[in-house]
């Protein structure tokens, strides 16, 4: 199984979002209403395995173990990937969580009429398209996309910036 | 004479055996007579009933369209239809075809998960909320969507009165 280049997730969230004018949706209008000297943004993007029961918890996720706790109950938790760069727009970020999954993220405005972060974001299995979408987020609060897999776990895919 | 040749005789007579001594038997043997009445009497019925023999030229010409059949086994003999009824079979084999390759494509669209369509849509986070949206369904497949953006806000239990998903941030920013 090849892995997926951040060229390819990248192209396809393009791909996913392109008709996203025809369609009515803001992807594409945001940006080109965006200001002038906009900063870059730290965007961070991560990925954890959620095994529902038990309480066992990554070393690595124990400092946040409460706030997972409340976040997704009931679950043992794993961290797959974690990362963190500074974007300006049209940039991108792209996080391996093993297995063939893949998520990656554009930044698309750094700060719409209500002040949100705009993102495309889309997730990635063995190269092929699972999931597109345009998020809107506050700055500092987090988006999670939630996939179940087959085996009843979940696979977390947490997105944000400021 | 013996009962078998008598009976074969009766059933497909070839003329070949001696009348009088065929007769001489079913007179001196019960079960051939028996068996000689019965032919009989379903010879009686197939001349009542029988249809009307084909002409020499008719049975030659089926049997000549028998012939080129055999050897073409492929082919289906069949009156070419008229024009605008080959024209309208072709159209509607056309259809048909059509159709199975929009069904047939749907079904491995659908098998395949509809990878080439993965849904587009939009979402916004509430100020003070996490969202959080569920994709049901297998890998490959295109996923139901659960939204949520409700179950994590502060709350009087958190000393600090910080969202959760903002301390989560704020450690995977540091990792």
């Amino acid at each position: 199984m090849g892995r997926p280049s951040r060229r390819r997730i990248l192209a396809l969230i393009g791909a996913g979002l392109a008709l996203s004018p025809a369609l009515g949706l803001p992807g594409s209008s945001a940006q080109a209403q965006q200001p002038q000297g906009v900063p870059a943004l730290q965007v961070t993007m991560f990925g954890i395995l959620a095994t529902p029961g038990g309480n066992r918890v990554d070393g690595n996720l124990k400092k946040i173990e409460p706030q997972l706790r409340k976040l997704f109950p009931g679950h043992s938790f794993k961290l797959l990937k974690s990362e963190s760069k500074r974007l300006t727009l049209g940039q991108g970020l792209t996080v391996e969580l093993g297995d063939g999954w893949v998520a990656g993220a554009d930044l698309t405005s750094a700060a719409d009429p209500e002040g949100n972060l705009l993102f495309k974001f889309a997730l990635e299995l063995n190269g092929q398209n699972e999931f597109a979408t345009i998020v809107r987020t506050p700055p500092n609060q987090l988006f999670f996309c939630d996939k179940m897999l087959p085996d009843g776990s979940r696979l977390l895919i947490g997105l944000g910036g400021r | 004479m013996r009962c078998d040749t008598v009976i074969r005789e009766l059933s497909t007579p070839s003329g070949t055996l001696d009348r009088a001594a065929l007769a001489l038997h079913l007179a001196d043997c019960p079960k051939c007579a028996s068996f000689s009445a019965q032919v009989h009497e379903l010879q009686t019925v197939w001349d009542l009933t029988r249809p009307a023999e084909p002409s020499a030229d008719a049975f030659d010409a089926m049997w000549t369209r028998v012939v080129i059949a055999a050897e073409q086994p492929a082919l289906v003999p069949f009156a070419p239809a008229p024009r605008w009824k080959r024209w309208g079979l072709a159209s509607m084999v056309a259809a048909q075809a059509a159709g199975l390759l929009i069904a047939g494509g749907l079904a491995w669209n659908h098998r395949t998960g509809g990878r080439a369509s993965a849904p587009v849509m939009e979402f916004t986070a509430r100020p003070g909320t996490t969202l959080i949206v569920t994709l049901d369904g297998p890998a490959g497949t295109v996923p139901t969507v659960h939204v949520s953006d409700e179950s994590v806000v502060a709350d009087a239990a958190d000393t600090d009165m910080v969202a959760a998903d903002f301390d989560v941030l704020n450690y995977m920013e540091s990792l």
